[in-house]
Formats: C-alpha cells, sequence, structure tokens
C-alpha cells in the first residue's frame, strides 16, 4: 500500500484520464487529491488540465497508486520529456 | 401497496398470462430475461417498493449515471436510524459492515483492501486456470452424457470453483459454499431459520480460512487481502470476514445468473450466433459486454434497481428529489434506453457497446468482480460453443422452471441436448 519511492527526482508526467472507461468511482480523487478530481459530470478529470508542452507534474506515490488502484485502468501517465507511456508498476 | 405502481408492473411481460405448462400448478409462464419489457425510460418518477417506501425510479442512461456517482447519494444512509424499509425479507445485503453498505472514505479504505487484485490487469493472470475450471466442468458434463442439465452441471457450480481457487481453498470445500451462497441468496427457497444457520456456519467457515492464512500466508486471495488490512488502519475483524465470505456470495447467484439467462437466449432466439462464438475469443467477449447489457438478471417486482438514498436537496434529470429520499437506478432502463442503444441484440451482438452499460453499477460501488465475473462468462460461452457446436434446448422456454432470488431470476434447471 506504500507505493513506490521516487528514486531521485521524480519524473515529470501528464495524466490522462479516458473518459470512455472511466466509471467515476472516485478511487483516484481519493488517493492523489492533488493530481485528479471527480467533475460535474461524476467522471474524474486531471486537477490541472495540461496545454502540450506543458511541465507536468512530479510522479507522486499517491499518483502512482491512483493509476494502481483504478478499477478499470482508465488513467494512464505519459512521460513529459519523451511522450512514453510510463506504467508505474513496471 | 405495491401491486399498482410501475415500479412492480412495468417489467414483468407477460407473467400474468395463464401458462400452459404450469405442471398442474396455477403458476403463470414468466417470460425468459431477454424477452422482458423494460421500463421506457423518462425523467424521474415517483413509485413504492413492496415495502410500501416511496421510491425514485431514475431509468435515462445520464441519469443513472450521475446516482450512481454522485456523492449526495450514498448506500449508507440506507441503514442509518430511522431509514425507510427498503426490503420485505432482511438478508445480508443489508449487512451495515458490508462494504456495499458504507460510503466515503471508510468505504474506499475497504475496498483498496482488495482492489489491486481485481483490476482487469490483475484479473487477466487468472485466465489459463479459469479456462481450465471451465474445460473440467464441460469435461464432466460430456461424461454424464447428452441429455443433461447444465444449470446442475455448469452454470452453477462455475462461480464457486472458480472462487475458491482463487482464494485457495480446497475442492471439497466447493459443496458446502455451494450449500452456504444458496441459503444466502435464495430468500424464496428456505426458511429464515435455515438461512440464519447457514449464515452462522459460513462466518465461521470464513473465520477459519482466515485465520489458517494467517498462520501460514500463500499467494492466494486471502493472504493479500489479509496483508492489505493488516497495513490498513481501522478495518475490523468482522469486515474482513464478512469480505471474505462476500467475496464467495456476491460472484455466486449473479454470475450464474447472467451466465443462464445468456444460455437460454443464446439456445432458443440467438441460436444463430452460436457458431460465431465459438471461433474466437474476442468475439465471445464482444457477445458477453452485450448479453450482460441487454439481458437482465431479473425482474424488478422486488427491487426497481440499484438503491441509493440522498443525504442532501438534489435535481436529477430535472427533477428535484428532496433529502433523505429513496432512489433506484434502473440499470435495465439505462442499458437498452434507446437515446443511446439503438440496434436488436442479434444483429449488435458481436459490436462494441455504444456506451458504457451499468450492469456492473458505476460510481464507488462499481462491481469489484466486474472484470473476474466478463471472464468467467466469456470463456464459458466461447469454450462451450467450441466444444458443443451443436448444443440445443431439449425442451421448451415456456417450460423452463424459474428460481427466484431477491433481485435474480433464473432457470433452475435446463436440459440440453447435443
Ligand atoms: C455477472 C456477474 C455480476 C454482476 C452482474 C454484478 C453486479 C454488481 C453490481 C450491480 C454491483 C453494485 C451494487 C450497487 O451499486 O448497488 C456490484 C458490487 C459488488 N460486486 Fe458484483 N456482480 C457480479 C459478479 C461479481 C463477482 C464475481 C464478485 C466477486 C468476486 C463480485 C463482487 C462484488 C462486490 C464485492 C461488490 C461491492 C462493491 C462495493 O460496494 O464497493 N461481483 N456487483
Ligand atoms: C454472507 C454474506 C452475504 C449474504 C448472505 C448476502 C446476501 C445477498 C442477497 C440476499 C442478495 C440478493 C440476491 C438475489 O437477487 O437473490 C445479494 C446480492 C448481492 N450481494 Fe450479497 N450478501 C452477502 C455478502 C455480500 C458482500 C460482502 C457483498 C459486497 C461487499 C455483497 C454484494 C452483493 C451484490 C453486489 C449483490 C447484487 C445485487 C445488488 O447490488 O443489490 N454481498 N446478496
Ligand atoms: S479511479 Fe478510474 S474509474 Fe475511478 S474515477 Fe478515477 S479514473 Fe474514473
Amino acid at each position: 500500500m506504500t507505493g513506490r519511492e521516487a528514486t531521485g527526482a521524480a519524473p515529470a508526467v501528464i495524466v490522462q484520464v479516458d473518459r470512455d472507461r472511466c466509471i467515476g468511482s472516485g478511487m483516484c480523487a481519493a488517493t492523489a487529491p492533488g493530481s485528479l478530481t471527480l467533475g460535474a459530470d461524476g467522471l474524474a478529470r486531471p486537477v490541472r488540465e495540461q496545454p502540450t508542452g506543458a511541465a507536468g507534474e512530479p510522479l507522486t506515490s499517491e499518483l502512482a497508486d491512483a493509476v494502481d488502484y483504478c478499477p478499470v485502468e482508465a488513467l494512464s501517465l505519459y512521460g513529459v520529456r519523451d511522450g512514453r507511456r510510463i506504467d508505474p508498476t513496471g | 401497496m405495491s401491486a399498482e405502481n410501475s415500479a412492480t408492473g412495468a417489467r414483468t411481460g407477460t407473467a400474468t398470462d395463464p401458462g400452459p405448462a404450469g405442471g398442474g400448478t396455477a403458476q403463470a409462464v414468466l417470460p425468459p430475461l431477454h424477452c422482458l419489457r423494460l421500463l421506457e425510460p423518462g425523467p424521474p418518477r415517483l413509485a413504492a417498493l413492496p415495502t410500501g417506501t416511496p421510491v425514485w425510479l431514475v431509468s435515462r442512461h445520464a441519469d443513472v449515471r450521475q446516482v450512481l456517482t454522485d456523492p449526495r447519494l450514498g448506500r449508507a444512509p440506507l441503514h442509518a436510524p430511522g431509514a425507510p424499509p427498503v426490503s420485505l425479507t432482511p438478508n445480508l445485503l443489508d449487512d451495515p459492515s458490508s462494504m456495499l453498505n458504507i460510503d466515503g472514505v471508510e468505504h474506499q479504505r475497504l475496498r483498496r483492501t482488495v482492489q489491486r487484485a481485481f483490476t482487469p490487469r490483475a484479473i487477466a493472470r487468472w485466465r489459463p486456470w479459469v479456462a481450465s475450471v471451465v474445460e473440467g466442468l464441460i469435461d464432466e458434463l460430456i461424461d454424464r452424457g447428452s441429455p443433461t442439465d447444465i444449470v446442475a452441471g455448469y452454470t452453477r457450480p462455475l462461480p464457486i470453483a472458480v472462487i475458491s481457487r482463487l482464494m485457495g481453498l480446497d475442492g471439497l470445500d466447493s459443496k458446502r459454499l455451494e450449500h452456504w451462497s444458496d441459503h444466502a441468496l435464495s430468500a424464496t427457497a428456505y426458511s429464515a431459520e435455515a438461512i440464519r444457520t447457514a449464515m452462522t456456519e459460513f462466518a465461521g467457515f470464513g473465520a477459519e480460512v482466515i485465520a489458517e492464512r494467517r498462520a501460514a500466508p500463500g499467494d492466494d486471495l486471502v493472504s493479500s487481502l489479509l496483508a492489505a488490512a493488516a497495513d490498513t488502519p481501522g478495518i475490523t475483524e468482522q469486515q474482513i470476514v464478512t469480505l471474505v465470505i462476500g467475496l464467495v456470495v456476491a460472484g455466486h447467484e449473479t454470475t450464474m445468473t447472467s451466465l443462464g439467462n445468456a444460455l437460454v437466449y443464446l439456445l432458443s432466439d440467438g441460436h444463430d450466433a452460436w457458431q460465431q462464438l465459438a471461433s474466437d475469443e474476442q468475439s465471445a467477449a464482444a457477445a458477453t459486454e452485450q448479453l450482460l447489457r441487454a439481458v437482465p438478471l431479473g425482474d424488478s417486482d422486488v427491487l426497481p434497481g440499484l438503491l441509493r438514498r440522498a443525504v442532501e436537496d438534489l435535481d436529477i434529470g430535472g427533477v428535484r428529489i428532496p433529502a433523505g429520499s429513496v432512489v433506484a437506478a434502473d440499470t435495465d432502463a439505462a442499458n437498452t434506453d434507446p437515446e443511446v442503444f439503438t440496434g436488436d441484440l442479434l444483429t449488435e451482438l458481436f459490436s462494441p457497446l455504444a456506451a458504457p452499460m451499468y450492469t456492473f453499477g458505476a460510481g464507488p460501488h462499481h462491481c469489484l468482480g466486474a472484470w473476474l465475473a466478463r471472464m468467467e462468462l466469456e470463456l464459458a460461452l466461447h469454450r462451450l460453443a467450441r466444444r458443443l457446436p451443436s448444443l440445443r434446448l431439449a425442451g421448451t422456454v415456456e417450460a423452463i422452471d424459474w428460481r427466484r432470488g431477491l433481485l435474480t431470476r433464473s432457470p433452475q434447471h435446463l436440459q440440453v441436448s447435443w
């Protein structure tokens, strides 16, 4: 339950919510309230909508946990630098 | 009180027609589940539960999603002191310590102890041996020979066999688990006394398994659940016991019911699809989604949908719902809302869903076992169609003897031949 400790500086990531998959469980918003929230439509969205080329946000252990606990795997993380998908369990 | 309200009247199809196959009793012939006439979606409307408690019926696709995801509606307030009665027969669905009946932070804490084991990726790892359980049951079915009862030999034992392997339980426990789950879920078939006795024994069994795994942890679901619970402050021993035995019960009736009713459809009106089900797993996966969407688990004369209670005033679909109201999300109506789903089941059977379906609910209580249930159904249908391509009903749909649970209806027996 502790999440992964970031080694050195946490990599900057962009969070994406697949809103066709999201079932609005609210798990992510409860686990990583700094990164994810529930919108008025009951579905999750990133707290900070990131325009392309943005600085992203640090991959905290809360955020990694949120990705892992999503019941429908609707969350994904992309590295800001290379745009590659990051699998926090990996 | 309830006879004329829309909660009870709208969904029974031809249930009041006198039936030709009553077997000497005056019992009416019930339509198969894929032929129910569902509630016409519309704005929330007031009806009554069988207990007489007023209930707001919510039926449109978007409104059902709101009911299930809006934090102003909860499960816990249904069981708060002074809450109006919502069920005639007390059952452990009403157990306030169960995950289904707590909300908010407390719910999330309990749910997190098991969620990691139930994500799509985690479940995918169990695929080979879910397949082996399925194949084993088909072997036994074939050994028994045609004709045979596919409920007794396949749809009923499958969910228990799967969950007991997940939990690392001895194969010998299957019969006992089936007995307990049957009692827990069949409100009509057993006396209250018999149900109480079975539940006490079941809880005792759960406590034993927990003690064993604490002493000698393995890589099974119970051990990982205990490890997660040990890391999580504030989880009570009773919650852990309810969780462990609840996992057996929650998947039993539901999965057996979906599979039984899917087979009634596929061996009658949907028979043209049988061959394609056998062809590949992707087709079976698509068909599973469509069947889960379009074939209801039961009639809604006892419970018209997934229940919630409003903790404050709110608007749903343009209608003001006062604080304290009981609300029912009619997922069957939402799943066939013509605003969203237009095609007919047989032509769409192998197409992706036009929109999310709510058979597994949505929001914080979205079915924990959804991905396991999907995998079981998909493999059960695909492998059966592959091994028995000529499978057909040995009797008529009209003659089916229905098993009625609190929320569910599925064939008690289903004679098939090949
Ligand atoms: C076709 C089979 C199944 C169907 C249709 C189904 C349906 C549902 C629905 C509708 C809910 C939400 C109830 C509500 O919001 O009021 C739910 C919750 C739940 N289901 Fe399932 N279920 C199925 C199979 C399973 C299986 C196989 C398991 C266990 C391994 C399971 C475990 C649970 C649990 C633990 C909850 C409570 C979750 C919570 O409150 O957070 N279900 N299910
Ligand atoms: C020994 C424990 C339990 C008993 C006796 C029990 C009893 C029942 C009963 C009577 C029903 C109605 C089924 C029907 O249609 O006939 C039901 C359904 C259901 N149970 Fe349980 N239950 C138990 C534990 C749990 C637990 C712990 C959970 C989840 C955490 C759970 C989740 C469900 C779900 C999701 C349904 C499906 C329908 C709905 O959402 O209302 N059950 N259970
Ligand atoms: S955890 Fe997943 S399903 Fe739940 S709200 Fe977040 S993104 Fe949606």
